[in-house]
């Protein structure tokens, strides 16, 4: 009897800590983050050197993005809308679009639309 | 010695030279010289850089902005690293004032503006504020000249603005750069330099800079300094940012 009862109280020992370890690893599973840069889509922002004003727009996958940080100072990039190389030498900006941009609500999508592709700006 | 760069003369080793001159060898044996003197003045928290940071839509860590730089300078083995730096800031974007000052001349009149008694040669280098004041004398920045309070209103200014005079401690790990294009705080401190800092990367998460020891230096003469090396900096008070903003 008393052979029974200590097994008993091992097995019900064991079971108990078995169940704390996964309770434990439950817990510390890392929380998912978003992606900093959404979906690998930059903004490519041309800016005038002297006022530093924005000129042209363009989007571009990080990947088609070649800078060059020594004078002359540029960059190239494959626009994703077109298809088409572009390669411009002076003051540019690259703006990750984030979560909130990807998933825009309508009128952000729209404002957005109009930067891009809508401006006589956005394109040479 | 750490980094492939090796002091030589006039200085032994670090800065505690009765002169102040601090030469050092890159590891093609080019030598170069250092000369921002780091001094402190309360008046410059009355010029905040934060106040001219323009808007940012979303996070400023994930943004690249990059400024035409202009022609890069080497200053050889003089001192003169403030008057170089002042003067790529004013050949830079958005300025681009060509050729723009001579670099030398700011210097020895910086020299004559700063709070260490003497000029060369019994006193070389000089500092970011006398830089500063020395572009408003010869009319070069008609406005006012502002002071980055930290790393993140730094990032913030490139970011919206323009370029930033850095006068930062040297160390021997950053006589050069490593594959990357970085330089590292690592061994003793060897004197203090100035550089333009042009852009920042979000890829890197560093500012890009530009040196003064010609195009054969480093990454074409220019280099990435961390962004959390330049808060490390900022924290032991071992780097000053100038920039200069237009009087509304």
């Amino acid at each position: 009897m008393k052979l029974k009862n200590l097994l008993m109280r091992r097995a019900f020992l064991f079971f108990a800590v078995i169940s704390f370890f996964c309770a434990s690893c439950a817990q510390q599973q890392p929380t998912p983050t978003p992606p900093v840069s959404g979906t690998g889509l930059k903004r490519i922002v041309q800016l005038d050197i002297n006022t530093n004003q924005p000129i042209h727009y363009w989007n571009a996958r990080a990947e088609t993005i070649h800078q060059h940080v020594t004078p002359p100072v540029g960059i190239a990039f494959t626009d994703a809308d077109t298809g088409e190389n572009v390669q411009f030498n002076g003051t540019y900006k690259i703006e990750s679009y984030q979560k909130a941009k990807v998933n825009a609500t309508p009128n952000e999508s729209t404002s957005q639309n109009a930067e891009t592709h809508g401006s006589p700006a956005s394109r040479y | 010695m750490a980094g492939g760069g090796q002091l030589t003369a006039p200085v032994p080793t670090g800065i505690a030279s009765p002169n102040n001159a601090v030469v050092i060898t890159d590891p093609s044996g080019e030598a170069h010289g250092l000369g921002h003197v780091h001094t402190y003045d309360a008046g410059d928290f009355q010029y905040p850089m934060s106040a001219h940071i323009g808007e940012i839509d979303g996070d400023p860590m994930t943004q690249t902005q990059v400024y035409s730089l202009g022609p890069i300078l080497n200053q050889h083995q003089t001192q003169s690293c403030v008057g170089h730096g002042w003067t790529l800031f004013l050949t830079s974007a958005p300025r681009v004032t060509r050729p723009g000052p001579d670099p030398y001349r700011i210097y020895h009149e910086a020299q004559q503006l700063d709070d260490t008694p003497g000029e060369e040669p019994t006193y070389y280098g000089t500092s970011v504020r006398a830089g500063a004041k020395a572009m408003q004398n010869d009319g070069w920045i008609a406005g006012d000249y502002v002071w980055a309070e930290d790393v993140r209103v730094l990032w913030k200014f490139v970011l919206t603005r323009g370029p930033v005079v850095l006068g930062a401690d040297w160390y021997e790990g950053m006589n050069r750069v490593d594959r990357n294009g970085f330089v590292n705080i690592s061994g003793g401190r060897i004197g203090g330099h100035c550089f333009l800092c042009y852009g920042v990367s979000a890829d890197d998460r560093a500012f890009l800079c530009a040196n003064s020891w010609g195009t054969d230096w480093g990454r074409g003469g220019t280099f990435l300094l961390r962004y959390d090396d330049a808060r490390q900096l900022f924290f032991q008070q071992g780097l000053v940012a100038c920039s200069a903003v237009e009087n509304a």
